[in-house]
């Protein structure tokens, strides 16, 4: 076994740990840190949200230095790693992937083809509605006054379902969400959330740059046997050098490959993105 | 509690901005939540719409008691730091036809709980509890009042009547 698929569950279940422990926490009168993934912190720092951050200001059309602040620090992790945060921290990205393991599964009983990576059409398709829905939403929340992603964002609802049962004796009616997701992108549409509409994520992957992290094929390797973009559930296609926006840096691909032609470089300083996996 | 559903009323936390304002600017982190000791602040439910996770209080299941850690915490401008005089969250009315006290029956439960004791409610001179302009709506008073339905009014501030 990879050390990577350990220490990503690891860091996964951990946040969702985490998530009901300082309920817990508080519930006892430690209440040091307080907070979910939508901002925690303690008297003296927080770390908030990027987008709640952008939504917030834009619907109360106020700008306030330490709530930008806030805001940064999942910023700066997206333009040195990427959509990083989709695969190693989002509650959302671990059920996701729990559920596009039971969509493979399903496939597999129902005897259906493997599921084949997106085109360059389609991928580009799916990242002008990504962006679309993004752009649409920020501007829903100045004109309507409120963060209008928060009623839908699952890391929220699952954040304050979770606040709700463990520490207010509330049902997670907001699951419901969580749940429809869950049912369409194990149905039919491969990790559709996190592709398509997750608006949180298409704004880590327009922080990525050319040098930021992401899957570099060494050509000479590659066989070209295809496994990598099979595992790939968000579209992306390593052997033909196609790793865009949507790129978690999960890792998979590069776990996958049996000739170790992928990889992760960390440093990719003063290093040309060398033809056809910068981010497009 | 349905009247603080009136008019989409809430009564919101000490420190909280105009409606409008609050659930522009709250990012429903739940941080006031967790951070009281008094487990007085809730969210509010889906059915409360816009003030979807949004943070208020119910008098009747634990009130204010102004320790004024909430806004402490709050990384947003929903909750701004004020003095607890300065809390404004509304403001009590007491109800003369039902109260103890105003009804011949010494009680003065809410006058001996109120965290502002002798400035936001006061006696009068027949030892009748009388709500003042120094009110921040804590709704300390209601909790403790005995009558039920309870004699005591409580205005959310923004709302009327």
């Amino acid at each position: 076994m990879k050390w990577r698929p350990i220490a990503r569950k690891g860091a996964q279940v951990s946040v969702l740990a985490m998530l009901v422990a300082i309920p817990l926490l508080s519930m006892a009168r430690i209440d040091f840190i307080q907070g979910t993934l939508c901002s925690f912190g303690t008297e003296s720092w927080s770390v908030s949200c990027p987008l709640g951050v952008a939504q917030t200001s834009l619907a109360s059309r106020t700008l306030d230095a330490g709530l930008l602040l806030s805001g940064f620090a999942f910023i700066a992790l997206a333009f040195v790693a990427g959509r990083v945060f989709c695969s190693w921290i989002c509650p959302q990205g671990f059920f996701s992937e729990l559920g596009d393991k039971v969509h493979l599964a399903v496939r597999r009983v129902f005897k259906r083809p493997p599921p084949r990576p997106d085109t360059p059409a389609q991928y580009r398709r799916g990242q002008i509605f990504l962006y679309s829905f993004l752009g649409a939403g920020l501007v829903a929340s100045f004109v309507f006054g409120v963060p209008v992603f928060c009623y839908i964002c699952p890391i929220g609802l699952i954040s304050r379902a979770i606040v709700g049962s463990t520490y207010l004796g509330t049902v997670g009616s907001e699951l419901l969400v969580v749940a429809i997701i869950l049912f369409v992108e194990v149905s039919f549409a491969r990790r559709g959330w996190c592709k398509y509409i997750c608006p949180v994520g298409a704004l880590y992957g327009a922080c990525t740059t050319k040098r930021s992290l992401t899957v570099v094929r060494d050509a000479h390797a590659c066989v070209g046997c295809h496994t990598c973009e099979r595992e790939c559930s968000m579209g992306n296609s390593p052997v033909d050098d196609r790793v865009g926006r949507t790129c978690t840096n999960c890792g998979d691909c590069v776990d996958v490959c049996p000739e170790a032609a992928l990889s992760q470089p960390l440093v990719q300083l003063g290093k040309k993105a060398s033809a056809g996996v910068s981010p497009s | 509690m349905s009247f603080l559903f009136d008019r989409s009323g809430l009564l919101r936390p000490p420190g909280a901005a105009d409606e409008a304002d609050l659930v522009g600017s709250c990012i429903r982190c739940a941080r006031c939540v967790e951070v009281r000791p008094y487990q007085s602040i809730r969210l509010g439910p889906i059915t409360a719409l816009r003030s979807y996770g949004t943070p208020f209080i119910d008098p009747l299941g634990s009130p204010c008691y102004l320790c004024m850690r909430c806004p402490e915490v709050c990384p947003t401008s929903a909750l701004t730091v004020v003095p607890a005089v300065e809390s404004a969250m509304g403001t009590a009315r007491v109800i003369e036809e039902s109260c103890y006290s105003w009804t011949g029956t010494v009680c003065n439960q809410c006058y001996r709980s109120c965290p502002l004791k002798g400035t936001a409610i006061d006696l009068d001179d027949l030892l009748q509890p009388v709500v003042t302009e120094a009110c921040v709506g804590c709704g300390v008073c209601l909790h403790v009042c005995p009558t039920e339905p309870r004699s005591i009014h409580l205005v959310p501030r923004g709302e009327t009547s």
